[in-house]
């Protein structure tokens, strides 16, 4: 075990010392570069671009590492940079440029969407600001359709699964973005929420909508802090995704976990941090493959 | 007027016992021939004459049998007319009473009767004689008014019917009212009872019926004097109880000072006889009990460093004892290895038939060499490599040497209090913005020598009745509280209650944190102390309110030092 344990370190501190030399082995024995190669021997698509990001990432040029990190990149000035810099030769590789520029593209644009996501997340609920309470009130009235509020501070918020009578402290680890997806969730796909709720109301194997929600929020905030989320942004048509595209992915993750909840006959809310757990899971294994969107049926028109 | 009475009465009475015994003879002339009892001046006894002449007393009179208006005389029945005013308009018979009140005074020589201690005592007063100023008075005469000595007295009062004046010693002079302020030709004779009047209560008869008190509720002003004297006596009475009452609980606090100070003591022995004997007083008791305390302390103290340290040196001694046998066996162990490779090589350099034939040794001998390379390899489990001797110590001042204690701790509170967020935080030492939890979450915290496994279990409501499943084998609490927010006081004052009178936990050590001590309008620890009435209702358990803040990490360790000094006896394995 100890043993097995070692040389399984040795061998990737080797392969990370032996990396530039195998790379200008294959760069000697194939005359293409590795980005090069990588345009070669991938079909669009998400792999492909995770590729040339791994690529760039790992790259000695601290102009190349920044383009894999970068959310405002210049595309155009970038790939003609790469170009130079590796000497490649157009009009022999008439793919690359092509190919280049829409994984560039993609990169930056997933940056600038997770920059984007981190800004959201950091604004507070705050009860000062009468947009937030207007937001507010706007859930109540989506998800509790001809049904008046008391007050704003009431028993009533329980009913949509807030812990106490203000919701606003339920906000405080995912600040405005928890409450902007349940928001968007309701709005495009009403009756998928008003659903998701009604069975969430399960007086025995049924979970509180709200604070779980947020849960779900927090849930695909860290899997696009971990980068887990390109698969799926990498195989969109628009290599630009916008907040939407981000909601969008909520929406088929509440739909989802729903689903997945009830599937696994929790005996109460206690085992809920189990089933996030495997769901997470679950979620990830989907994502290795590098075909996968995150779209459910009522997403597809 | 009831005073005065008594006073002329007392007066007669000191002047009559002689006179009574020289009427002795003439007993017989003074009686009533019906009932034979002594005629009297008025009363009963008075003698009254009916029309045949006879004389009977009132009170035999009375007992006569009327007929119609008419009495019939006990001895010789001649009838006598009654009038409207019945036996009381009979004449007395003034003959009689006259001859009898000669009887009775006959020459009066007062001198003799007052003695010479009495004059002295009269004189003792200096009132000047009325008839002559060179003379001290001693007499009083209670008709004429005057003061007299027994000279001017006698020659004052020589005539018959002067010489029937009552004349008292000065000391006993009747005393008289005093002249009414606004009539003063009149005596005060009555005190007023109206509340109005309560300054100038004293009133003539006058002032009674015409005057200023007309219509007035009053009294006698002797009866009302009488009145005021025996309130007076009672309010004498009662005031001297009281001081009885003080002198009594001066003479106690008297004792009680002595009983502490102790000293010399005159103690009654059995035999009757008293011995002086030395009592130690209770200050004294107090200071023994103290140096007592102490002393014991400081032994049990010495006591357990002795055995703490016995514990420690004999752990070092078995550990050491341990690791040189190991060293020993390691020893053997390579002398073992370069045998079997002196061999080896030995075998090595021997022609091609030997070592055909040495081959079966040789690899018998590389199996042993193998297995114990595997013995080695599985021994760092078991080898004791950490130089380190971890050393806790329980409540009562044992020591524990060993792997880390291990304690299981439940985390709870209202949502929002931050009890995910302190989790992370003594986690990680970073903090987190939580979400609202669903559920529970697990972690374990390693602090000094000990190992808390918190569970720390969602606050929402929906959540708290689950709280119960958490509580099995839990050796403390840790109830977080939000300082910050007064509103949920009351709420989390419920949920405390709740927790304390849980039977789950009875043994368990309760940790309050009062979180939140980072905001702008937090609450202090005293505040929060009162307001959740903490002393009354956790009494009978260990208990800590420990404030802090997540955010900081000020607190935090101070309320796991608290928990793992609560480790007691029971909780800590034993030593061996």
């Amino acid at each position: 075990m100890v043993f097995s344990e070692l040389i399984a370190s040795l061998w990737t501190q080797l392969l990370v010392l032996l990396r530039p030399m195998l790379k200008w082995i294959l760069r000697k024995v194939t005359g293409k570069c590795q980005l090069l190669r990588i345009t070669y021997e991938e079909q669009p698509g998400s792999k492909q671009t995770k590729r040339i990001e791994k690529s760039l990432r790992e790259s000695k040029s601290s102009a190349l590492k920044e383009l894999s990190r970068g959310d405002r990149v210049d595309v155009d000035e970038a790939v003609k940079n790469v170009i130079h810099q590796k000497d490649i030769v157009v009009d022999i590789h008439t793919k690359f440029e092509e190919t280049l520029r829409r994984c560039l593209t993609y990169i930056s644009g997933f940056n600038n969407l997770e920059a984007l996501v981190e800004g959201h997340r950091k604004v507070k609920y705050s009860t000062a600001n009468p947009e937030h309470e207007a937001k507010l009130l706007k859930l109540w009235e989506l998800y509790k359709p001809g049904t008046k509020l008391q007050s704003r501070q009431c028993a009533q918020w329980g009913e949509l699964g807030f812990q106490g009578n203000d919701p606003a402290t339920d906000f405080r680890g995912m600040g405005m973005l928890g409450l902007d997806q349940l928001l968007y969730f309701a709005e495009k796909y009403g009756d998928e929420a008003l659903n998701a709720l009604s069975k969430s109301s399960h007086p025995k194997h049924g979970f509180s909508f709200a604070i779980v929600g947020i849960n779900i929020t927090e849930l695909q905030y860290t899997l696009m802090t971990k980068r887990k989320l390109r698969t799926h942004f990498y195989n969109l048509h628009n290599p630009r995704p916008s907040m939407d595209a981000y909601h969008e992915v909520y929406c088929y993750l509440m739909s989802e976990f729903t689903k997945f909840w009830f599937k696994e006959k929790p005996k109460d809310i206690m085992e809920f941090s189990r089933i996030r757990e495997k769901f997470r899971r679950h979620i990830i294994s989907l994502l290795k493959d590098p075909k996968t969107t995150l779209k459910t049926d009522f997403q597809q028109q | 007027m009831a005073s005065r009475g008594s006073l002329r009465y007392d007066a007669v009475s000191v002047l009559t016992p002689l006179t009574q015994c020289q009427n002795q003879p003439e007993h017989m002339i003074s009686e009533c021939r019906v009932c034979n009892e002594i005629f009297l001046f008025q009363g009963d006894k008075v003698p009254r004459l009916l029309t045949c002449g006879h004389t009977v007393c009132h009170q035999c009179l009375t007992r006569l049998p009327l007929h119609g208006r008419t009495l019939l005389c006990p001895y010789d029945r001649q009838p006598t007319e009654i009038g409207d005013s019945g036996i009381w308009g009979l004449k007395k018979n003034f003959a009689l009473l006259e001859l009898l009140e000669k009887l009775q005074n006959p020459q009066q020589t007062p001198c003799r009767i007052l003695s010479d201690s009495i004059l002295a005592r009269e004189q003792s007063l200096s009132v000047l004689c009325d008839e002559n100023e060179q003379h001290v008075a001693v007499l009083y005469c209670t008709i004429c008014d005057t003061h007299l000595c027994i000279e001017c007295s006698e020659t004052s009062h020589s005539t018959r019917t002067l010489a029937r004046h009552k004349r008292v010693p000065i000391s006993e002079k009747p005393k008289e009212n005093p002249k009414c302020v606004y009539h003063p030709q009149h005596l005060v004779e009555f005190a007023c009872l109206e509340d109005e009047c309560k300054c100038s209560p004293l009133m003539c008869y006058i002032c009674k019926d015409y005057g200023r008190h007309m219509k007035h509720k009053h009294a006698l002003l002797e009866t009302e004097a009488e009145n005021v004297r025996s309130s007076i006596l009672n309010a004498v009475q009662h005031v001297k109880s009281f001081g009885e009452e003080v002198t009594e609980s001066a003479r106690r606090l008297h004792g009680v000072i002595q009983h502490i100070e102790g000293g010399m003591h005159v103690v009654p022995a059995t035999d009757g006889s008293a011995t002086a004997q030395q009592v130690v007083g209770t200050a004294e008791q107090a200071r023994l009990k103290i140096k007592q305390y102490f002393h014991e302390l400081r032994e049990n103290l010495n006591r357990q460093e002795i055995a703490a340290l016995a514990a420690v040196d004999t752990h070092i001694r078995e550990k050491l004892c341990m690791l040189r046998q190991q060293q020993e066996d390691m020893a053997i162990l390579l002398s073992q290895i370069q045998a079997v490779c002196l061999q080896c090589e030995a075998t090595l350099q021997q022609d091609d038939t030997k070592v055909l034939l040495a081959k079966a040794e040789v690899s018998n001998l590389l199996d042993t060499v193998q297995k114990q390379q595997q013995q080695l390899v599985d021994l760092p489990d078991q080898l004791a490599m950490e130089p380190t001797i971890p050393i806790t110590f329980t409540k009562d001042n044992r020591v524990h040497i060993g792997p880390k204690i291990e304690m299981r701790v439940v985390t709870l509170g209202l949502d929002g209090a931050g009890k995910t967020s302190l989790l992370f935080k003594l986690k990680q030492n970073e903090f987190v913005n939580t979400i609202p939890t669903i559920g529970f979450n697990v972690e374990t915290v390693e602090y000094k020598n000990f190992k808390f496994t918190i569970w720390d279990v969602g606050g929402q409501h929906k959540i708290r009745p689950l709280w119960k499943h958490y509580f099995f084998n839990t050796q403390a609490v840790i109830f977080v509280l939000d300082t910050s927010n007064p509103d949920r006081v009351q709420e989390a004052q419920n949920e405390l209650m709740k927790l304390v009178q849980e039977k789950e936990l009875k043994e368990a050590s309760l940790l309050i944190f009062a979180n939140k001590q980072d905001a702008e309008n937090h609450a202090s620890i005293e505040e929060m102390t009162e307001k959740l009435g903490l002393l009354k209702m956790c009494c009978n358990r260990s208990w800590h309110l420990q404030g802090c803040s997540a955010k900081t990490g000020e607190g935090l360790a101070d309320g796991l030092e608290w928990l793992s000094r609560q480790i007691i006896a029971a909780g800590a394995p034993e030593l061996s």
